[in-house]
């Protein structure tokens, strides 16, 4: 779907992470967490690209969504420029979210940097799902990294939510120092393989969680980021290349679209 | 008020209007069917096919260059089989026409190709890539020789009595000659161009930015050179030309008209705007109207020099 919709705030949140909210003029049902828009950042061809931003938040059941990102270059740096009230051109919601089993009792959260960014969506779905009344039952522990304390987003937030919050900084300025992956190493046990666990961030950060959560026997949902032209499967550019043994919808191909079969995929999917 | 001609004929086949969709940025129509409505295209050049399924090259495959993006998909696709069955059912429910894109490592696959989808109902033509600068074998380095552009379109035109649209790429000294050789063969018209070729550079880790180390540029970057190229060909060969290269708006669409195109196609554009290409069928019909044209014909060719 091709939506205008309608900047309702746009702020700074942490040098360079600014958290977007836009308004839409009808009612968008059915967006599941995990799932993206692609939004035009200008009326002019430089940039030239739309950029893919995963959801955020759900504002009031579709009327609107959240996106947080961060200022890497011309494209997000023209958003950070977008003021209240402004008009904004997206597609979406695009690709698959999450899959969340009804009654999830416990779920572990790894994300990096803006790799937090689709996580708000889905705690809030796992709470609304999750086992007991308003998930109370249901236990999440979120593992965050950055390389510094700016790159820590939302941890209040995740609070509020009643999140076990863990926090890992390269440099040591907040929490653990080290990577995020080690914090996860040192504190996952045998007792951790009824969790489910969910993981968006860099490449690196998503390659030693898929291998954590293979040695704890952990199920693990990945969300990827790609460059992508299209968000709707026409230009094959956000390819990943996938086990051959998994079955396949594009049989013919060790390759699946990031925006179309993903940007969510089973993590021993994924070839490394 | 009048109410402007727009269809076209080119090669035998009647478009309701001059715009199509480009091969590579559309997918199968499918792909787009939510954001635009197909039966108002002219019509649609599918995703390159080969005869068998095609996995195209490793990742990265895309860079965002100055108002253009490079690309090395390499042509992965579904191959003839999975079209004809899968994606042909959908495209046939809708009143535009199908140009089927194609292309082959050696002369006999372009061959056995046509000779396959002749027989494809719904199927209005063939567009034959002999310019996807992604491939090592096949592809380019057709469209690059003019004997070799001879011997492919010549075998492929005795292979199938469809429409043939060659498809040539920017990537020669002298377009004019690869055009010519196309027209002997007995092509039926000539789209171009294809993409530029072209390379982007990761100075921290002087690492090419695309696992292919080079790719084919498009959108708006490379309309100056198209419309130069177009214009040449147009001149030069006495068959229809179809002008692509960066069309963003019906003015660009207007210009390469002008110049010699008979019809355009619509790439990058999609990526940005799916819908652009409708807007650009309403444009160029408002153009005909603010200019008093009894039909959009009356532009191909008109440059005043």
């Amino acid at each position: 779907m091709q939506i205008s919709g309608k900047i309702l705030y746009n702020k700074e949140l942490s040098p360079d992470y600014f958290r977007m909210r836009i308004g839409f003029q009808d009612v968008v049902k059915d967006i599941i967490p995990g799932q993206f828009i692609m939004i035009r950042v200008g009326d002019t061809h430089d940039p030239l690209l739309r950029r893919p931003m995963g959801i955020h938040k759900v504002v009031e059941d579709g009327k609107g969504i959240e996106i947080l990102y961060q200022v890497v270059g011309k494209g997000t740096f023209l958003m950070s420029e977008m003021r209240r009230g402004d008009r904004i051109d997206l597609l979406g919601p695009l690709g698959n979210g999450f899959k969340i089993d009804h009654d999830m009792e416990r779920a572990i959260i790894v994300a990096g940097g803006i790799g937090i960014a689709p996580m708000m969506a889905l705690i809030e779905e796992i709470k609304r799902q999750g086992a007991g009344e308003k998930g109370q039952k249901t236990k999440i522990k979120v593992f965050i990294g950055g390389k510094t304390r700016r790159d820590i987003l939302c941890v209040d937030d995740l609070k509020g939510l009643g999140a076990d919050v863990y926090i890992a900084t390269e440099d040591g300025s907040l929490g653990y120092k080290g990577v995020v992956t080690d914090l996860l190493k040192e504190s996952i046990t045998e007792k951790d393989s009824g969790f489910t666990m969910f993981s968006c961030g860099p490449n690196a950060m998503l390659k030693s969680t898929t291998d954590i959560a293979l040695r704890y026997n952990i199920p693990c949902q990945i969300s990827l980021d790609k460059r992508m032209a299209c968000g709707v499967g026409a230009c094959l550019s956000c390819v990943v290349k996938v086990e051959s043994l998994s079955p396949t919808p594009i049989s013919y191909s060790p390759y699946k679209c990031v925006c179309t079969d993903g940007p969510v995929f089973n993590a021993v999917e994924i070839v490394w | 008020m009048n109410n402007p001609d727009l269809s076209v004929n080119i090669g035998g086949i009647e478009f309701k209007n001059p715009v199509l969709t480009a091969s590579g940025t559309f997918g199968y129509g499918e792909e787009y069917s939510d954001y635009v409505d197909l039966n108002r295209l002219g019509g649609i050049v599918v995703k390159g096919l080969s005869l068998e399924p095609y996995e195209g090259n490793p990742p990265p495959r895309i860079v965002e260059t100055p108002a253009g993006m490079l690309n090395s998909i390499g042509l992965q696709n579904i191959g003839l089989n999975a079209f004809i069955t899968e994606k042909m059912p959908f495209l046939r429910r809708y009143d535009t026409r199908v140009i089927v894109n194609f292309f082959g490592m050696t002369i006999k696959q372009y061959s056995e190709f046509a000779t396959k989808i002749s027989d494809v109902d719904g199927v209005a033509g063939l567009e034959m890539n002999i310019s996807c600068p992604n491939l090592d074998k096949g592809g380019m380095i057709f469209g690059v020789d003019p004997r070799l552009t001879y011997k492919v379109a010549s075998a492929v035109r005795k292979a199938t009595t469809l429409p043939l649209i060659v498809k040539l790429s920017p990537n020669v000294t002298d377009i004019t000659v690869i055009a010519r050789a196309a027209a002997d063969a007995g092509a039926d018209a000539v789209s171009l161009i294809n993409t530029l070729l072209g390379m982007a550079i990761d100075i921290d880790s002087r690492r090419p930015k695309l696992a292919n180390i080079t790719g084919g540029l498009s959108g708006p970057a490379i309309r100056p050179v198209a419309l130069r190229i177009v214009w040449e060909a147009a001149k030069t060969v006495d068959l229809p030309v179809i002008g692509i290269g960066g069309i963003m708006t019906a003015n660009d669409a207007i210009e390469f008209m002008i110049a010699g195109a008979h019809a355009v196609q619509v790439g990058t554009a999609s990526f940005v705007d799916p819908d652009a290409s409708i807007k650009i069928v309403d444009g160029i019909e408002k153009y005909c109207r603010d200019k008093d044209l009894t039909g959009v014909e009356e532009l191909v060719g008109s440059l005043r020099t």
